[in-house]
């Protein structure tokens, strides 16, 4: 198991968000995490890279295991570095071309050789297919590309640290379908290399591109299976609503 | 009747604007009128001479170089400084706000009292006194400047930088000052603009000098806006003349930088 | 601590800090002509350097007249200017030619307009107070002989400086002045000055008075340009017409003649009085500004 979530909780402020989550996730799969909005999907991978401490008042009990070691003992920064985050909406570095805001997660940590530099920035490209498009003129402002552009963008960013899991926070939901579809390929791609964790609260994009599901509601994981099976058989009720559509049918009645 | 009382508004209101503006066009016309043959070669490179000797404000430019370099130094490196502190590092940066608002409302001459009583008196009379009076006025604009320019950056850069493992001060010092690139320049053009001006707080820290001054610092020097004043109160024709032509200079260099800034932040 | 986060806060102590520095340097070294003339200097219009009195009355009351007239005249014609171009009296094509004309008003520095004040504008000036003066000269303030180089000249040229403060930000106050208050007004019949007297200037009030009190700042603290035309007389102004001082057109012009340490006090004293009153007023404005972002 490349990561594992023991007894998490996590608050901000008084208001609990998380309860008792334990999760495992499996190394080069990719896991989807899915509920209705507002469930504690983003904060739960925020917990994983301990992006959920930036914000004031943020609390955290539980232990979160990296190959075995606990993520909270390690310094944030290198966390981090190893486990990677696309948002929900790109976020290209402003007045930054592309080929500055791939290399600069390279530059700032120490990296100085030039001709390495631009060899790690066209493979972080090529991962996130995105170089065929853009290695004409890579001194173009990363703001210049099209919105799916830029979230390839923002992947091969977050690639040319090299990390080892890849966290996505409902990476197409500010996509056209057509970009949306090129994602999906792309992070099916991925996970022959990276180990990935994507948050959704879409049960078809959750079926084409997860090798396993975990359905949170409320803060709590209900059900946890291979993507087939959960959509399959699902084995709680809240679960089989959500996956046929009859979730707030059932929220008005309950 | 009430259609009578809005004309009547619209006229008076029009001449109103009409009044605000004839000013600035005779000031433009008669500086350009009375300068523009003043300024030759001799007059830039020439130290003053008596009147009715020719002459020309070469130290004065000079003067006005060094001072402004100084001030830029000083007023750069602490405005900036402050305004990523403001804008990235304090909880409640209203108080902050406050005192730098007021500092820049402080009578410039006053500023030049307070650097005469603090600085010159150890290093007497000198253009780093007068640098360091001109720094004072920069540095509140600097500090306002960045500091609004960095709150326009918005806060998914600064959980971008983070996600990717980069320390807090790195992402401000390559990604945040970066992404605010154009608010801080036109900030840094504007208070240049505002400390080449600027006459009063030489009066008692640079005050004037008729020579060059080489490279030190610690003589007195003259500045432009220094000539302007002294020779354009002066009984001499001659020296009036200097003034305006000094004038039109000066003018047409604040007016390229202002141009030039607000090329950069279309 | 970050290494940053500490430079970036020992900058802004810097500033926080300055404003009592100025302030108690500057009570410091008036300390002799404190203890010499207490109250008195506040009131007295004596100015001697040879017997070592000193009055810092006429001075006073040539910062205060000037102000006075200068933020009067401007306000009119600075508001007046803005409802010209935002109040819906001209098309938007304007505001693109006049703004930039106004700023660069703003941007010239104040030696330039001294000169322009002192060289172009005060010899036709005096011409006409003169003829104010010869058909008005009963009025005491309008008395004679009339000098181009006076209290009204200095005036003027302080009311030509501030003008633009007022016209832009009044401007920006009416723009910033909700659509739907304004439309909503029109909607209902309303004449365009009806929109402004009912709806536009008095939410915009705020605004604009914190406008003219950073005016009254700028007024009170400007130097060369009135030094160089108010004419340096420390008369008790009778009239306009006539050469006056202010705070600052003291200290510039006599600082470094300041032959005697008492003379240099009473200097440093002036300057102190000044520093205090624009604190203050600055103060205000700041403070009144922040409410009305507060509110909008």
């Amino acid at each position: 198991m490349k990561l594992v979530l023991e007894k998490v909780n996590a608050w901000i402020g008084k208001k609990q968000i998380l309860y008792d989550v334990n999760l495992e996730i499996e190394e080069r799969k990719v896991t989807a995490v899915m509920g209705p909005s507002g469930c504690g999907k983003t904060t739960l991978l925020r917990v994983i890279n301990r992006m959920h401490e930036e914000v004031r008042g943020a609390k955290v009990s539980g232990t979160v295991l990296l190959d075995g070691e606990d993520v909270y003992r390690m310094p944030a920064s290198i966390v981090r570095r190893r486990i990677g985050m696309i948002f929900q909406k790109p976020n290209p570095f402003p007045n930054m071309s592309i080929f500055e805001n791939v290399a600069i997660g390279l530059k700032l940590s120490g990296v100085r050789d030039k001709e390495l530099i631009r060899r790690k920035v066209k493979e972080a490209l090529e991962a996130a297919s995105l170089w065929d498009e853009v290695k004409d003129d890579l001194d173009r402002p990363g703001t210049a590309l099209s919105g799916g552009q830029q979230q390839r963008l923002c992947i091969a960013r977050a690639l040319a640290v090299e990390p080892e899991v890849i966290l996505m926070d409902e990476p197409t939901s500010a996509l056209d379908p057509i970009a949306t579809r090129r994602l999906e390929e792309l992070i099916r791609n991925l996970s022959k290399n990276y180990t990935v964790v994507i948050v959704t609260h879409n049960v078809q994009q959750a079926a084409r591109v997860s090798d396993y599901t975990a359905f949170i509601y409320e803060g709590r994981i209900l059900e946890f299976n291979s993507t087939a099976e959960l959509l399959k058989r699902p084995k709680n009720k809240l679960t089989e609503s959500f996956i046929t559509g009859r979730f707030e049918m059932l929220r008005e009645v309950g | 009747m009430r259609e009578l009382k809005d004309r009547f508004m619209a006229f008076s209101s029009l001449v109103a604007m009409i009044l605000a503006l004839i000013p600035i066009l005779s000031l433009l016309a008669v500086t350009l009128v009375e300068g523009a043959w003043r300024i030759s070669p001799s007059f830039l490179i020439n130290e003053p001479a008596p009147p009715g000797q020719g002459g020309g404000i070469g130290n004065a430019i000079q003067g006005t170089f060094m001072m402004i370099v100084v001030a830029a130094a000083i007023g750069i490196s602490v405005g900036i400084c402050s305004g990523i502190y403001m804008a990235e590092y304090s909880q409640k940066s209203h108080i902050l706000e406050i005192f730098t608002d007021v500092m820049a409302g402080v009578p410039s001459i006053i500023l030049g009292l307070v650097v005469f009583l603090i600085l010159v008196r150890f290093i007497g009379f000198s253009a780093l006194a007068g640098g360091v009076a001109l720094s004072l006025i920069m540095i509140p604009i600097v500090a306002r400047s960045t500091e609004e320019a960095l709150k326009e950056v918005p806060n998914d850069v600064r959980e971008a930088a983070a996600a990717l493992g980069i320390p807090k001060w790195k992402a401000i010092l390559y990604i945040n000052l970066r992404a605010a690139e154009d608010g801080i320049k036109s900030g840094l053009l504007l208070s240049t603009a505002r400390a080449l001006g600027e006459a009063a707080p030489l009066l008692f820290t640079a005050f004037g000098s008729q020579f060059y001054s080489g490279i030190n610092l610690l003589q007195p020097a003259s500045s432009m806006s220094l000539v302007i004043y002294t020779y354009g109160s002066s009984p001499w024709q001659d020296w009036r003349g200097m003034a305006w032509g000094t004038a039109l200079l000066l003018l047409l260099i604040t007016a390229f930088m202002s141009v030039f800034s607000r090329r950069r932040s279309r | 601590m970050d290494p940053m986060k500490l430079i970036s806060l020992l900058s802004s102590i810097f500033i926080l800090l300055f404003i009592f520095i100025a302030f108690f340097s500057l009570l410091f070294s008036s300390g002799e002509s404190i203890s010499k003339f207490g109250l008195r200097f506040l009131t007295s219009a004596e100015w001697d350097p040879n017997t070592g009195r000193f009055g810092a009355l006429p001075a006073i009351a040539g910062t205060a007249i000037t102000t006075a007239i200068s933020v009067l005249i401007a306000s009119i014609i600075g508001i007046g200017t803005a409802v010209y171009i935002s109040g819906g009296y001209s098309p938007y094509w304007v505001r693109r030619v006049v703004n930039p004309l106004i700023d660069s008003l703003a941007a010239v520095p104040s030696v330039v307009i001294g000169l322009w004040g002192l060289l172009f504008l005060s010899p036709l000036l005096e011409s006409a107070y003169s003829l104010i003066s010869s058909s008005l000269g009963f009025i005491p303030i309008f008395g004679g002989p009339a000098r181009g180089v006076s209290l009204m000249t200095a005036s003027i040229i302080l009311s030509i400086m501030i003008i633009p403060t007022i016209a832009s930000l009044s401007s920006s106050a009416i723009e910033m002045v909700p659509i739907e208050l304004k439309e909503g007004a029109r909607a209902l019949g309303a004449t365009r000055w009806e929109t402004l007297r009912i709806v536009t200037l008095p939410y915009a009030s705020s605004y604009i008075a914190s406008s003219i009190l950073l005016a009254i700042a700028r007024a009170m603290g400007e130097t060369m340009a009135v030094t160089m035309v108010i004419g340096n007389s420390h008369d008790i102004p009778r009239s306009l017409f006539q050469p006056g001082c202010t705070i600052t057109s003291v200290i510039a012009s006599e600082f470094l003649e300041a032959t005697s340490s008492l003379y240099l006090s009473s200097l440093m004293e002036l300057g102190l009085i000044l520093l205090a009153i624009s604190l203050l007023v600055n103060i205000v404005a700041v403070l009144i500004r922040r409410g009305f972002y507060a509110r909008a």
